[in-house]
């Protein structure tokens, strides 16, 4: 993997909302960082998990990259070519490059558009010149690849169950052949025989699309399943990345290791006798961050210099970053 | 045993065929839709139907009543009126106006309500707030008072009032734009449409559009049905269609005064605009079920 050069490069990425505070005659204008000082590189054709909990900024990093969000600071390169400063249409052009999958599949589907219509619609915009017959044999070739039957071609999405609906998504993301697919908790909405279902085609159809995927899930079992990377993420911040194995088997930061260890094992015997103590509080209030490090209100091994110092960004191991004071060895 | 949903029912229709099925089996829409193609029909083609000039005065056959009734002129299916016209033709004719300015204030208001609302909608901000305020001011006078006050001003014609009640409905139609596109851009498939390289009228008219037009056609069929009322209320104050145009409304005023000595003059338009009104009324009814692809047959 070492060998591919960076297909996404994004560097120190900071999404801010400004948000008007209370009161009706002296607003006071808050600052929400919902993502805050975030860099990370994708390779091409590989896959990058991201974790964390509900409102960390995961989603917002991702509408951040495709241009949803505007960015306050910092940059994404794709292909080595700057995103961030692309005026609005030539950014629309560029997004037929980069396409993301939703997390609840119907609201993403247009109720009045058949499937057939939904699916070409990007061919419409990018491939104006296309012909009916051919606009209709690449939707049919999609559909038959992401196991839609063909008679399903003039049915409206109200019609689908989720995981249904959830390749039509697929197949709308997919029919321009993207290089970079996101996919923003695809499949937390879906049962979870459904989910083995749709896993299994992302990754069979990255395999013969050699696409490069962001893949956001709370679920860290399906992040392990598909994943060659992992980022995690807390309060806008990474605070650990690493390989999946090296991930799994060696978490180094505490916020992780509380993560990996609050994977339900269908064991009672080993659950009871899980080692370590869940984590304890809330998640703080993000507009009023903790000076120092995010974590160390929850961290249970904080000391003075976590409320001092924001702790370092470090490559502790080969490829294994960690931004923790006392990272676990 | 297997039970057949309905959307394997519809699973070999196209969407307009689906639509067209639902419609179909919803009785009361397809009378009404039967009743207003008869009219239409029957205002289109009123020169080969009528037996007599709906201007002509036939001073032999004052106030004759109509068919089943004693006194029945033949010739006269609903008699004539004080000055010896036939009541049939008159109503023939007068359906062409009625129907004509009630397809064309509807179709008026329409446009310029869905531009001014989905502007309000889109732009947000001081824009929405300005155009919005001069909608309730608009909505806060009775309607009638308004449409008299601004034919009033232009003066009483036919095309005043006409002008004049669609701009008495174009608030509805600007309220109910404006909170169908804020609440349909917040969805998740505009955004998608919108990364599928969607923008400007694209995005509108196939996305947003298709999506806002069940509350539309809704307010469109009462709409016409409130023009047709409104037009004919000008009318019957005078403020709108001018004698001897046979508009229903002005044909109500102008035999106000017989109904006692000859009812049929009274009751034959007032029960015109009453069938065209319910018939409109019905048929909207009937075309939102229809519309609606989460509502099944």
């Amino acid at each position: 993997m070492d060998s591919h050069k960076p297909f996404l490069d994004v560097s120190n990425n900071r999404v801010w909302f400004n948000i008007p505070g209370p009161g009706v005659w002296q607003r006071k204008k808050q600052i929400l960082k919902a993502v805050d000082d975030v860099s990370f590189q994708l390779r091409e054709a590989e896959t990058l998990g991201v974790v964390g909990e509900s409102g960390c900024g995961k989603s917002t990093l991702v509408r951040g990259i495709l241009g949803l969000e505007t960015i306050t600071e910092g940059s994404v390169k794709l292909n080595g070519e700057e995103l961030t400063t692309l005026d609005k249409n030539t950014l629309r052009l560029k997004r037929r490059d980069m396409q993301i999958i939703f997390q609840d599949p119907l609201a993403s589907l247009d109720p009045r558009m058949t499937v057939s219509e939904i699916i070409s619609e990007p061919l419409q915009v990018f491939q104006p010149s296309l012909s009916k017959e051919d606009r209709k044999q690449k939707v049919q070739q999609i559909m038959q690849r992401v196991g839609l039957l063909p008679n399903q071609i003039n049915r409206y999405p109200h019609e689908f169950s989720g995981g249904q609906a959830q390749r039509i998504g697929i197949a709308r993301a997919l029919i321009l052949k993207p290089k970079l697919l996101v996919c923003d908790e695809p499949v937390s909405a879906l049962d979870v025989s459904i989910q083995a279902q749709i896993i299994n085609l992302l990754m069979d159809l990255q395999q013969e699309m050699g696409l490069s995927m962001i893949f956001i899930a709370h679920d860290l079992s399906v992040v392990k399943h598909i994943s060659h990377r992992v980022m995690v993420m807390y309060m806008g911040k990474v605070v650990e990345m690493a390989s999946r194995d090296e991930l799994f088997r060696h978490p180094r930061h505490p916020y992780t290791k509380a993560l990996m260890e609050s994977i339900p094992i269908p064991d009672p015997a080993i659950e009871r006798a899980k080692r370590g103590a869940p984590l304890t509080g809330d998640l703080p209030s993000p507009m009023d961050p903790p000076s120092g490090c995010n974590f160390r209100t929850r961290c249970p091994k904080a000391e003075d210099i976590c409320a001092a110092e924001t702790p370092e960004w470090n490559e502790k191991n080969p490829d294994h970053w960690v931004a923790c004071h006392f990272p676990v060895i | 045993m297997k039970k057949i949903s309905p959307s394997e029912v519809f699973a070999d229709l196209t969407p307009r065929q689906e639509v067209w099925y639902k419609l179909r089996s919803n009785r009361s829409a397809m009378m009404a839709l039967c009743v207003l193609l008869l009219l239409i029909t029957a205002a289109v083609l009123a020169p080969l139907i009528v037996s007599h000039d709906p201007y002509e005065q036939l001073t032999d056959t004052l106030l004759a009543p109509p068919y089943p009734a004693d006194g029945n002129r033949p010739g006269f299916l609903l008699g004539t009126d004080d000055l010896g016209r036939d009541i049939f033709s008159r109503l023939l004719y007068g359906a062409r106006y009625s129907l004509f300015l009630g397809f064309a204030i509807v179709l008026f208001s329409l446009v310029s309500g869905v531009m001014i609302g989905s502007i309000a909608g889109i732009k947000r901000g001081l824009t929405e707030t300005l155009i919005l305020r001069l909608m309730d001011i608009m909505l806060a006078v009775p309607t009638i008072l308004l449409a008299i006050v601004i034919v009033a001003i232009l003066g009483a014609s036919l095309v005043n009032a006409a002008l004049a009640v669609s701009v008495v409905l174009l608030p509805h139609f600007v309220r109910i734009t404006r909170a169908a596109v804020i609440s349909e851009m917040s969805k998740e498939y505009v955004l998608a449409s919108q990364l599928d390289g969607s923008k400007g009228w694209r995005l509108f008219f196939r996305t947003i559009l298709p999506n806002i037009s069940a509350p539309l056609i809704v307010q469109a069929t009462l709409s016409f049905s409130n023009a047709i009322l409104d037009i004919a209320a000008l009318g019957f104050l005078g403020l709108g269609a001018q004698p001897p145009i046979p508009e229903w409304g002005s044909l109500l005023s102008s035999s106000r005064e017989l109904i006692e000595v000859a009812p049929w003059t009274v009751t034959l338009p007032g029960l015109a605009i009453l069938i065209t009104v319910l018939a409109s009324n019905l048929l909207g009814d009937g075309l939102r079920d229809a519309l609606d692809p989460k509502v099944d047959a």
